[in-house]
């Protein structure tokens, strides 16, 4: 799967650190969005997929399945 | 194209529906949600407002700070003087800033609660529950939980973030304590009030002249492209405390009743899926957070059919949105093995700012208590127990609870 992300939008919630923590991390310095691995495997599907829809600022956007 | 009304719009004829039944949205909502999902209503303060019942449209509009802004974000609409609406918001209370404003704040304290910088404060959480239950344990007979237990963790929790110096956070709970006790009169809750703001005017210089490692500190000793002043200091501290404090000890009690009136679900406290789910859970289905998080349109739109001119007030019913069929199918019931996109933090660049910090607090503080006080009950017939419907953070005015033994 695939997916953007707009860092501009970003509030540092961590929402996506919680939902998909092997996929998702925040900045030390700011809390933004880190992205641990851009081309997650099948088994992250789901929890990228959750990440997406609980993230409050829209960050994350699935481009591909 | 939709044709936007040109008048001002009808005077409500219903008003904010407030009667909760005790863990459920006020029942009117089943009905709104249905078939007029965004009622005009009356409110406390005295002006009327949209309210937003259905989950897809309480994202849209959290969603959406440019056309839905919130200088008026601080419950307004229950407990305002609507002379202020839109008055500017103060230095550093954040949710009621716009845009960069609002930016600004948010990103230098989004590190400070970040999911891994709460995660280091678990081993000072667990020894504060657990030397909290150890003070109930040393007491006998009926003992209100809310003041007892429920107010006084989550308040040393911040006062420990803050910086507040060990010898001053007894006085600093019973001042913020005092704040929220409906026990007292309302003269006494104010003085409590000014005591607290006096507190963190003394802590904010003490941190500029000599600065240790705490938030604080932090916020003044770091680079930024600009500095905050010390009445912004005092107001992110304030804003801290007022939406950390009550929020989590009103959780803490509510959520305590929910479990003992739900058995078959606190038989899963003990479990690891607790740690995973059942606090988000608990959050979704109590949604303490109620009687709508107030929004004010920048201009012309249109939610959930309803077209809403520039300047009206749109109060999103988060407690209906959590129970809003269409997002869960069987919503009304508790169920601490699901995992839900729920809105109980709220939604948008304004959600909770503390959300990791109070999922960690409940998720030690409730299977705690309840492995702890063995034969935990409530000590007052059920009748007695008097709810919060009219407040801004919903919950048990007092609950009485009494135990058999306290294990170690």
């Amino acid at each position: 799967m695939k997916f953007d992300i707009d860092l501009d939008k970003c509030v540092g919630a961590g929402v996506c650190a919680i939902a998909a923590p092997e996929v998702f991390d925040q900045n030390d310095s700011d809390g933004i969005i880190v992205v641990l691995d851009p081309h997650p495997s099948p088994d992250q599907e789901a929890a990228v997929r959750d990440a997406a829809v609980r993230c409050p600022a829209a960050v994350i956007k699935l481009t591909e399945q | 194209m939709i044709s936007l009304p040109q008048t001002t719009p009808p005077q409500a004829r219903e008003s904010l529906p407030t009667n909760r039944c005790p863990f459920d949205p006020d029942r009117r909502y089943e009905e709104l949600r249905a078939d007029r999902p965004v009622p005009r209503v009356s409110t406390p303060a005295g002006f009327d407002v949209w309210l937003v019942t259905r989950y897809e449209d309480a994202r849209a509009v959290l969603a959406d700070a440019e056309t839905f802004s919130s200088v008026d974000a601080s419950s307004s609409h229950l407990m305002g003087d609507k002379d202020n609406l839109g008055a500017p918001p103060p230095p550093g209370v954040m949710l009621r800033h716009d845009g960069d404003s609002h930016s600004r704040l948010r990103l230098r304290l989004a590190r400070e609660f970040m999911v891994k910088r709460v995660a280091k404060l678990e081993p000072f959480i667990r020894h504060l529950v657990s030397e909290q239950i150890d003070r109930l344990a040393e007491r006998t007979g009926p003992v209100d939980l809310y003041r007892a237990f429920g107010l006084p963790v989550p308040a040393l929790v911040i006062s420990k973030i803050l910086g507040v110096p060990e010898e001053d956070r007894d006085e600093f709970e019973r001042a913020t304590a005092s704040q929220v006790d409906l026990s007292l009169s309302l003269e006494e809750r104010q003085a409590a009030a000014i005591e607290s703001a006096g507190f963190f005017v003394r802590l904010v210089q003490s941190k500029i002249e000599s600065p240790g490692d705490d938030l604080i500190s932090r916020l003044i000793l770091e680079p930024a492209e600009s500095p905050m002043d010390a009445a912004e200091l005092q107001g992110i501290a304030l804003l801290l405390l007022a939406a950390g404090h009550d929020t989590t000890a009103n959780m803490i009690t509510l959520g305590t009743y929910a479990l003992l009136k739900h058995p078959e679900q606190a038989a899963k406290l003990q479990d690891a899926a607790f740690m995973e789910t059942g606090v988000d859970e608990l959050i979704r289905y109590l949604t303490i957070v109620h009687n709508g998080v107030l929004r004010k349109a920048t201009r012309e739109t249109v939610i959930g059919g309803q077209s809403i001119r520039a300047g009206e007030h749109v109060a999103v019913v988060l407690e209906s949105a959590n129970r809003d069929p269409d997002f869960l199918g069987d919503g009304d019931h508790l169920d601490l093995d699901r995992m839900s996109a729920h809105l109980g933090f709220g939604y948008g660049p304004h959600q909770c700012l503390g959300q990791h910090l109070a999922r960690l607090e409940l998720r030690i503080a409730l299977p705690e208590l309840f492995r702890r006080l063995r034969g935990l009950r409530v000590a007052t017939p059920e009748e007695d127990i008097s709810f919060k419907n009219d407040m801004v953070v919903y919950g048990i005015k007092e609950l009485m609870i009494d135990w058999d033994e306290v294990t170690p």
